[in-house]
């Protein structure tokens, strides 16, 4: 396990991780996540509209959605497309353009279905990467 | 620079993506044979707005023909010369007047992200939890392919915006996907409207008279 075993969670997001066995529980320890951010829908759209995607690929990948019509075009496009290997850069631009409700319900979707330790550490990094994008300075 | 408040009418649910944006300054720049560069400082500048709406009115007026079809709203045919051309000014008025609350907010938004990230990176500690966050996201991501489909949703919503969303079909892959809550607090940015409160009537204009909004 990381040495950082802390976890910043809202208190509705706490409230799913205490429904988690004590054997995964084990470990971690949470503090009350704080947004140090005011969410409007009209500033969530403005985080997509200033998104700044570098990777050639990503870039062609959001010209050629421009283009498609419907639900399975998007995903022969996106079939190519791995999360985990999306560079660090535009990670950082797809995080904040999310914003802090989008992240936090994606912390509760992914709490809710933890099955190992493994799991609480993926999102532990988006509970810190929350924490350092729209948290207290 | 281009910018984002749109002024071609939203895309039917049936018909995805919507068509190619059109901002006020992009149509503004057009209709004045002006670079949108030029408008856009005028915008931020706030300079002589009134000023640029009657030329552009004048400007509509002049070359009716060619703009009867993209404000079909205007009663071209009917309204007295001077009575149509102010309402046209009217309404550009009121375009840039909502199109400066975009660029404000959205100068905000740029403030607050540059200064994160300058703070992520000019601290070494933070910059080292950044980077180890981001690893455990990706080692998720591994196991996780769901987040991959956020994070190219995601992408095409900002290459596309809300007429990608309005689309349908996402309801049932977001019902499959148990991630409900997030696209639809994503459709609801789609459907998002204008940040303007009010828009002023025309010169004339009765209670039915109304000038309609940009789609967002």
């Amino acid at each position: 396990m990381d040495d950082n075993t802390t976890l910043y969670l809202t208190d509705e997001e706490k409230t799913v991780f205490d429904k988690l066995s004590d054997e995964l529980k084990e470990g971690w320890t949470v503090e009350t996540a704080v947004i140090d951010y005011e969410e409007t829908p009209q500033k969530q759209r403005i985080r997509f509209d200033v998104m700044n995607i570098q990777s050639p690929a990503l870039q062609e990948f959001q010209e050629k959605a421009k283009e498609a019509k419907t639900k399975e075009e998007i995903e022969v496009l996106a079939a190519e497309l791995d999360f985990s290997s999306f560079n660090d850069v535009d990670l950082t631009e797809i995080f904040y353009a999310l914003g802090p409700v989008s992240i936090g319900i994606l912390i509760a979707q992914f709490l809710s279905g933890v099955q190992s330790d493994e799991d609480i550490q993926g999102i532990l990094g988006m509970s810190i990467i929350r924490n350092l994008l729209f948290g207290p300075k | 620079m281009t910018t984002d408040t749109d002024v071609t009418p939203e895309a039917s649910p049936e018909v995805a993506p919507r068509a190619p944006r059109e901002t006020v300054d992009v149509m503004i720049g057009q209709i004045l044979n002006k670079d949108v560069e030029e408008i856009n400082a005028m915008l931020v500048e706030e300079e002589e707005l009134e000023k640029l709406a009657a030329e552009v009115a004048e400007t509509v007026m002049e070359e009716r023909h060619d703009y009867e079809e993209k404000f079909p709203w205007f009663n071209w045919d009917t309204e007295e010369d001077e009575m149509l051309k102010n309402k046209i000014e009217a309404y550009f008025v009121s375009q840039i007047d909502q199109h400066i609350m975009y660029l404000r907010e959205k100068a905000e938004v740029l403030e607050h992200k540059t200064e994160r990230l300058a703070e992520i990176e000019k601290d070494p500690e933070k910059k080292s939890l950044w980077k180890r966050a981001l690893d455990k996201v990706k080692g998720f991501a591994k196991k996780h392919p769901i987040l991959t489909a956020v994070g190219v949703l995601a992408l095409a919503f900002a290459a596309t915006g809300a007429g990608f969303w309005l689309a349908g079909e996402w309801e049932l892959f977001a019902t499959s996907t148990g991630l409900n809550k997030l696209f639809e607090y994503f459709a609801g940015v789609g459907e998002l409207n204008p940040v303007t409160p009010y828009t002023p009537p025309t010169p004339g204009g009765g209670e039915l008279d109304v000038v309609p909004d940009i789609p967002v």
